[in-house]
């Protein structure tokens, strides 16, 4: 029994140093809201002195495998958790992630500025992406084969598109896949006959096309399209902690979901969730 | 004269320098078509090792490799007038006999050791898991599964044939033996449903919150190299689980026979089991979740190695357990674990005999990062000798056989 007491001690002093050492908040996760978690770091720290954030990218799937195994206080992703992810933070911590909406985001699908297109259906979409497409013409644009650009598997936008617009099927086996938004922008900004997918917020140097909503009409990604629920391709953007937030990561959050916190995503380019 | 000629002459190499410059023009423009049709020519071929490159990648990232070492060092207390033979194995692995040979333990051991892999194709799923000690390989898991369609609100349907998980229990059927939160299942799981695995096939499937594994087998486990079965009869087992979020649980049956063909004449029993088990998370604390946890299993015949038919044939018996487990802060998890079992329903206590062994678990888990564990155990048989006092002992002597285990396990 003393045995047992004396190894329980040395347990818990040795677990309680890296806890004491560690005051900073780590928001780790999906690269579609990587800008915007930085933005809100900046904003956080200048006006809480002494407070610290640290917030890297990789993808939504990282971020919570990095909620399960511990390694950060705040998942960032563009795709809700799935059950068996949820059951993984349940077993190991046993509470469940809570989820908080933190943004809305409208997934923008872009061409190169010179392509003579203007809009898509969902179908047209799907079409392209598994492979059924491959040439512009039979969407109504240019006698050219298609450029297909996506994200990698780790990333929530690849998941939303894959459930969204492909419907669970397969991406076409000649999908270059890019790490992050960026690289798909900068990808298809340099491919006359490219077409990626990503965050509303990133384009910039290529067109996003219209995409048909259940009206028949096409809608860009506008705040007021995202809002109302005309853009088809619209999701929000959630910060997972395991259990109800608390310390830090709730003061946090909380400036995120502040009047000022949803300023910040309106300049980003995102779209306040309130 | 002499200036006409010169001045032929004059415009004749000029003719000619200009018919050697026309000359090289072409060459030069058939030269740079020369130099894109290679730079195109290489460019295909660079295409086409990508699209190998792809392809070859898409194979590897379907297997999937997961694995874990459970690196132990434990110390049993010794049964006072049986010095110095005790074992700490015999508490874990013959839980209805006494610690009866080795010396008192204090000692590194490998708990396990596993290496799963499981490829997943499209429509089928190859399953191989390896069980590795000093002495031994052997296989723990080794079965073929075909994904089926879904059917209305039916998902995750599938079949798997050879060598499986038994559908039975949450401390069987559900936990990994790599997430115990006392290292070790209880009791009545280790004589129920020992070994864990067995060959047959089984359906799986979930509807909304509900979950359904079951399915036929020998029905005596694979422990002690038993890779046939023991007479005709094939047992069915199955459990029915649900997920309501923060309460999980499930129901858990098992029916079949069994033979003992080196009895003359034959013996045939019944091998049955029903089980209930249920999971209830709070968070209620700020320093972390909070867990109760609860097992019940009544069974008749066990899956002792043995005749190959089981042991304590046709003796009904039932065990419990209550766990729980609160984890405070982010690294460290502490799990408690009271467990009763009694072998026989049917046994009268005395004296000399102990109907129902009780034991009390604590263990602190630290974890580190996503990948490693250290755990410190403390067991507390609350009964302390197994079977009741030795031959020579006074009645109702209790003797101490508690076991104290810190393991190290990694794991990815």
């Amino acid at each position: 029994m003393k045995r047992l007491i004396a190894t329980s001690a040395l347990a818990l002093t040795l677990g309680a140093l890296p806890l004491a050492a560690r005051a900073a908040v780590t928001v780790k996760g999906s690269d579609t809201m990587v800008i915007l978690a930085q933005r809100w770091a900046e904003e956080y720290m200048k006006k809480n002195a002494g407070k610290k954030v640290q917030v890297t990218g990789g993808g939504s799937g990282i971020g919570i495998a990095a909620l399960i195994n511990g390694t950060t206080d705040i998942a960032n992703a563009s795709r809700p958790m799935k059950k068996d992810e949820q059951a993984k933070v349940r077993d190991r911590y046993s509470v469940l992630p809570t989820e908080t909406a933190v943004a809305q985001d409208g997934l923008a699908v872009y061409v190169h500025e010179s392509l003579p297109l203007q809009q898509l259906t969902i179908e047209q979409l799907r079409s392209i992406y598994n492979g059924d497409v491959t040439s512009w013409k039979d969407v109504g644009g240019p006698d050219a084969k298609i450029v297909l650009y996506s994200r990698e598997n780790s990333s929530g936008t690849y998941v939303f598109f894959k459930d969204n617009v492909l419907q669970g099927e397969d991406f076409a086996s000649n999908a270059q896949t890019l790490p992050g938004t960026a690289a798909v922008v900068n990808a298809v900004a340099k491919e006359k006959l490219g077409i990626g997918y990503g965050g509303a917020a990133y384009a910039k140097g290529v067109k996003e096309l219209k995409i048909v909503g259940k009206d028949g009409q096409g809608y860009l990604p506008t705040p007021e399209n995202v809002a109302s629920g005309k853009y088809p391709l619209a999701r929000p953007l959630f910060m997972y902690t395991r259990g109800k937030p608390g310390g830090e990561a709730a003061a946090f959050i909380a400036f995120c979901l502040s009047p000022e916190g949803q300023a910040i995503v309106t300049k980003v380019g995102y779209f306040p969730v309130k | 004269m002499n200036r006409i000629v010169i001045a032929v002459i004059a415009l004749s190499v000029a003719s000619a320098a200009q018919a050697q410059e026309a000359q090289q023009e072409p060459q030069g423009q058939q030269e740079q078509a020369a130099d894109v049709a290679a730079l195109e020519g290489r460019l295909a071929a660079l295409e086409e090792q990508l699209a190998e490159a792809k392809g070859s990648l898409l194979s590897l990232s379907r297997l999937k490799l997961s694995g874990y070492v459970q690196a132990r060092w434990a110390y049993q207390q010794c049964i006072g007038n049986r010095q110095p033979n005790c074992s700490y194995e015999a508490y874990y692995e013959s839980p209805s006999s006494a610690p009866s040979s080795g010396p008192s333990q204090t000692g590194f051991h490998i708990r396990r050791a596993r290496l799963k892999g499981v490829y997943d194709a499209d429509l089928a799923q190859f399953v191989l898991q390896l069980d590795a000690s000093p002495s031994s390989v052997t296989a723990k898991e080794a079965y073929a599964s075909v994904k089926l369609p879904k059917l209305g609100g039916l998902g995750g349907l599938a079949i798997d044939a050879g060598l499986q998980l038994l559908p039975f229990g949450y401390d069987v059927g559900v936990r990994s033996s790599s997430d115990l939160d006392l290292l070790e299942r209880f009791r009545g799981a280790r004589t129920w449903i020992a070994g864990e695995y067995d060959l047959g096939v089984t359906l799986r499937g979930a509807y909304g919150p509900f979950n359904l594994r079951a399915g036929v087998f020998n029905g005596n486990g694979v422990e002690g190299g038993k890779n046939w079965d023991n007479d005709q009869y094939k047992d069915v087992v199955g459990r029915l689980g649900f997920d309501f979020g923060l309460v999980t649980g499930g129901v858990s049956g098992w029916y079949g026979k069994t033979t003992d063909s080196r009895a003359n004449p034959n013996v045939t029993k019944d091998r049955k089991r029903l089980g209930a088990d249920a999971q209830i998370y709070l968070d209620l604390l700020p320093l972390g979740g909070t867990a109760l946890k609860g097992e019940f299993i009544v069974g008749t015949t066990t899956l002792a190695s043995g005749s190959g038919a089981g042991g304590d044939l046709g003796i009904t018996g039932h065990a419990w357990h209550a766990t729980l487990t609160q984890n405070l802060g982010r690294m460290l998890v502490l799990a408690a674990r009271y467990e009763s079992y009694v072998r026989d329903n049917n046994l009268v206590a005395s004296a000399r005999t102990v109907k129902e062994l009780r034991a009390l678990d604590v263990a602190l888990h630290m974890f580190v990062g996503g990948n490693y564990k250290l755990t410190a155990l403390y067991t507390h048989p609350m009964n302390g000798e197994l079977e009741g006092p030795g031959a020579g002992d006074p009645a109702g002597t209790v003797e101490e056989t508690d076991v104290y285990t810190i393991q190290a396990q990694a794991k990815f």
